[in-house]
């Protein structure tokens, strides 16, 4: 009862709190750079006025605006904005802007470097590497630095139009294929449609150039990592190389030096270091072992480690997860390595004299009475046990006598009468 | 020229009252065919809301376009909301479970004359009569976990686990902890409030309630509810309930379920990576007091101490002092002393004494005598393929002469070690060993009780001397992984010999003889083998089959030894 009514005033108590809380303001709906240009918006022109027809035909694709801000500045679109003082309309482009100084107002970077593409093309790998469709289109096989094109220090770059021109210019003809002066068969319209311009970000750093070959000499091939790609469909999906792919390079002794192996964290992360409280993720580990500091040492010493169970669930998942009192959600289950059907039959005696404290850290007294409560199989069902045979076994171990047995008051009485 | 002649001309004339209601562009993309040619197309028909959209902005200043300037959304978004980011919703189940079978097949014992030595015990026992060779018992285990699923900082949890073994009556062929208690056991059922409130002084405030292990000066298991605040100094916590008695069966279900009560301070009196921490814990129960101040200290990066007293209800009963060290994310040392004094409790908390006035508990480990304990510990991965564990270890029985003599109390000195050397990516193989020798007070007596059959004698070993003498303890291992939740296998054998003071020698054995053939030796062996097979066979599906057996134990030589079958399927959600 006392335990129904504790749960009672901890239910109420708990909802009480819950309802305490305001609700959350409504977030606004997501939007991609709200203050870069919105192609979709200007769908009603053509690309041509404001991107040189000729330059894209030749595979290059120049920013608008080059000739004194030709194409914005028209009488049916913001030639107003151009009467007034810089404001909004300017920032779309430029980060600051001068009026009197000549290049003064420089641009922003378009694309932003770690932002989102607008008009992503719908690029499909899966088409581009299908060697027998691409052999039958153009007579050769496309490779991936076809597009990609290596620069001197092993970088490969964004293919971009100048790529796409060697096959899909108007005059190759390409069948069932676009040409380079229909837009709108590669560029992609909404938002919906943008995507990631960088797969590598944050802290992360990679450098093409110093994968060309691991440390054997043996060549690594593009698809090695970038496993997926084959099968992408449109540049929309092209997955990032899974870390599994890393894994099998870097947890490989043959093929990466040891200071550059998946435990070392500082090879990809610029600012992560392991400490105490933080271990590499589950997908950074080699497949067949435990995470990295999951040694013989720490099945005995972990308590730092996890104090903060959140990083114990999860792989644990029998753990809640809280970050206080849950010790006893690992220690209440996962038998340690030495309770084996000997050790629960007869050596745990020996353990708990020598360290009771080892047994304390999982057993309260109860779990130990549960069992030395009943009589011993050793003991037998007949009275023969007490009348004679106890003594063939206590010879054997008088020490598990007198685990359960007093000697003055359960053996003396017999034992100690005898001169 | 042109250009900067306008913008002048404009700044001249923009009325100073009209710049706040300057609409700004709309620069959100729309949904809208694309052109598929460059040709120019046709414009569509103005409509007032594309006129708007593109319709040029009012004469303005330029301090007051950057007020109007619409904001970022994620921008603005971040400076209304400082609060911490709540943990993300989660929801986990895992059911496990299993069929077991236990087995310990008699010997027969009852035909001819048993060798000597052997005790006849066996005879008493007729398998389907008073023995079960063989016991087979359903078991599984049950936890649910939520976390801000219905509302943000709730959390509950639910630990359980049951065993279901048909009742007979009979011996069975394993003692089972089970076989007395509830098939039924709840481990944790609680429910947490985290964070739930966004602001203020309680934004820290955790209320957990319901049957949960609180962790003081002893871990208790108590249904009760427990409130903790802190600061980034200070810490406040404070638990009552009443004490969960595990294992406990019918027989001491009368105890009444004692009040558990406690409370924490933790003052932080450094922060950062090198955080030195005072905490007091206190706990009642039963009219005992118990309590305990740790100094928990990092000097160094990767080093920490820990300094534990502990009294009991207001006398010193145990200091220890813990110091890990990691040199590397591999490379760990690890010391301890322990210094236990006679005011420290038998078990735990609610086992401070022997108490007359209870139930018998059948499990004697002797009075709480002084004992100092010494312990080290090293673990490295060695060529980045051995993965080794060294310790080391010393006790010292500091109990005076007049003491109750208690073989639970002896000393002991300790060393051993494992090692995990892994052969392929796949195939590990361990080897585990230890050795302990122990240090009595009183001496083996002089004179060897020479066993009269069907005489009652006198004992006259001293009953603390029949402890072990020294043991030593090996172990092997083979496991082949596939991988991470794929499929494993392992088998192990292990043995331990304990060696006895001789204390018998049976009276059928001839005297000169019998250091020779006594059966009655003073050194047992216990050994046996596990095998273990594993295999995920969906991503949140695991199947477990082990398989342990056991040689025959010396002291229950009416047995041919223990086999034990456990086939467990989980599942993970």
């Amino acid at each position: 009862m006392i335990a129904l009514r504790v749960l009672a005033t901890a239910a109420v108590a708990t909802a009480a709190l819950a309802c305490s809380r305001a609700a959350p303001p409504p977030l606004p709906p997501p939007t991609a750079e709200p203050d870069r240009f919105p192609h979709p918006a200007h769908a009603q022109l053509a690309c041509t006025p404001c991107h040189d027809g000729a330059a894209a035909l030749a595979g290059v694709a120049q920013m608008p605006g080059q000739d004194d801000h030709a194409a914005c500045d028209g009488a049916a679109c913001h030639q107003a904005a151009f009467t007034q003082p810089p404001g909004p309309l300017c920032r779309v482009c430029h980060q600051a802007v001068d009026v009197v100084a000549v290049g003064a107002s420089p641009l922003r970077v378009y694309p932003a470097v770690d932002g989102l593409r607008s008009l992503p093309s719908k690029f499909s790998h899966a088409v581009h590497l299908d060697n027998a469709n691409i052999e039958s289109a153009v007579g050769f096989n496309v490779g991936c630095t076809d597009c990609h094109e290596v620069d001197a220090a092993g970088q490969p770059a964004t293919a971009g139009h100048r790529a796409c021109v060697r096959c899909h210019a108007d005059e190759v003809g390409l069948v069932d294929a676009p040409a380079m002066s229909t837009c709108a068969a590669c560029h992609l319209t909404g938002v919906a449609a943008r995507t990631p311009r960088r797969l590598i970000v944050r802290d992360v750093r990679f450098d093409h150039g110093l994968h060309g070959a691991d440390a054997r000499g043996t060549p690594i091939a593009c698809s090695t990592c970038h496993q997926d790609s084959r099968a992408a469909a449109t540049d929309g999906r092209l997955p990032k190389p899974p870390l599994a792919a890393c894994v099998a390079c870097h947890d490989d002794p043959d093929r990466v030096p040891i200071t550059k192996r998946m435990r070392v964290c500082e090879t990809c992360h610029a600012s992560i270091s392991l400490t105490f409280g933080a271990l590499a993720p589950r997908s950074h580990l080699p497949a067949t072992e435990r995470p990295i500091d999951h040694t013989l040492a720490f099945r005995r010493d972990h308590g730092r480690e996890a104090a903060d169970g959140k990083r114990c669930s999860r792989c644990h998942t029998q753990m809640s997860g809280s970050t206080d009192n849950a010790c006893d959600e690992c220690h209440q289950t996962m038998r340690p390595g030495d309770h084996n059907l000997v050790w629960r039959e007869t050596d745990h005696g020996q353990e708990a004299i020598a360290d009771r404290d080892r047994c304390a850290t999982c057993h309260v007294a109860d779990a130990c009475s549960a069992c030395h409560q009943q009589r011993p199989r050793s003991h037998g069902p007949a009275m023969s046990f007490a009348g004679a045979d106890h003594g063939d076994v206590a010879r054997q171990n008088p020490a598990a006598c007198i685990t359960c047995h007093d000697v003055a008051a359960d053996c003396l009485p017999c034992h100690g009468a005898v001169p | 020229m042109r250009r900067a002649a306008l913008v002048a001309l404009a700044l001249a004339a923009a009325p100073a009252a009209a710049v706040a209601d300057e609409p700004a562009p709309w620069l959100f993309p729309r949904r809208v065919p694309m052109p598929t040619t460059l040709a120019m197309r046709v414009e569509p028909t103005t409509t007032p809301a594309a006129t708007a959209a593109v319709a040029p902005p009012t004469p303005t200043t330029t301090t007051t376009t950057t007020t109007t300037t619409p904001t970022p959304p994620r921008r603005r978004r971040r400076a209304a909301a400082p609060r911490r980011e709540p943990a993300p919703p989660r929801f986990t189940a895992q059911l496990a479970l299993g069929m077991a079978v236990d087995g310990a097949n008699l010997r027969n014992l009852t035909g001819a004359e048993p060798p000597i030595g052997i005790t006849t015990a066996g005879s008493d026992f007729e398998a389907g009569k008073n023995f079960r060779p063989a016991r087979s018992y359903a078991f599984g285990e049950a936890f649910l976990g939520s976390r801000g699923l219905a509302v943000p900082g709730i959390s509950a949890y639910l630990a359980s686990r049951f065993r279901l073994a048909p009742a007979t009556g009979l011996t069975p062929p394993l003692v089972d902890g089970w076989d007395r208690v509830d098939p039924v056991q709840v481990q944790s059922a609680w429910t947490e409030a985290d964070g739930v409130i966004d602001t203020g002084p309680l934004r820290t405030l955790r209320i957990r309630g319901g049957r949960q292990f609180l962790y003081g000066p002893a871990v208790a298991h108590v249904d009760g509810l427990a409130v903790a605040w802190s600061t980034r100094w200070l810490k406040l916590g404070a638990y009552l309930g009443s004490r969960v008695p595990d294992w406990n069966t019918a027989s001491f279900g009368n105890e009444p379920r004692r009040l558990v009560s406690g409370g924490e301070v933790a003052l932080t009196l450094r922060e950062g990576p090198r955080p030195l921490t005072v905490r007091l814990r206190g706990l009642r129960y039963d009219g005992g007091d118990h309590g305990d101040v740790t100094v928990d200290w990092v000097p160094r990066a990767d080093v920490a101490l820990t300094l534990t007293s502990r009294a009991a209800d207001g006398a010193v009963a145990r200091h220890r002092l813990g110091v890990r060290i990691r040199v590397s994310d591999e490379t760990r040392l690890a010391f301890e002393a322990d210094l236990r004094r006679r005011a420290d409790w038998l078990w735990d908390y609610e086992r401070r004494d022997d108490d007359p006035s209870r139930p018998r508990r059948y499990l004697d480990l002797g009075p709480t005598l002084p004992r100092t304990t010494v312990r080290a510990r090293a673990g490295t991965v060695l060529l980045d393929n051995i993965d080794a564990l060294i310790f080391a270890g010393l006790a010292f029985d500091g109990s005076r002469l007049d003491d109750t003599p208690s073989y639970a109390a002896a000393g002991w000195a300790e060393g051993g070690g494992a090692f995990e050397i892994r052969m392929r990516r796949t195939v590990a193989v361990t080897l585990s060993g230890l050795a302990r020798v122990y240090s009595r007070k009183d001496a083996i007596p002089a004179v060897v009780v020479v066993d009269q059959e069907n005489q009652i004698q006198t004992l006259t070993w001293p009953t603390s001397n029949v402890g072990e003498r020294n043991l030593v303890e090996g172990g092997a291992q083979v496991r082949f992984t596939g991988g991470a939740r794929k499929f494993s296998a392992s088998a192990e054998i292990y043995a331990r010999r304990t060696r006895y003071a001789r204390l018998y020698l049976d009276d059928a054995v001839a005297e000169p003889l019998a250091e020779s053939i006594d059966p009655l030796t003073d050194t047992v062996i216990h050994g046996g083998g596990r095998f273990v097979f594993e295999a995920w066979i969906s991503p949140r599906l695991r199947l477990r089959t082990e398989y342990e057996l056991s040689n025959r134990f010396a002291a229950a030589p009416e047995i041919a030894g223990l086999k034990a079958l456990r086939i467990i399927a989980e599942g993970r959600y």
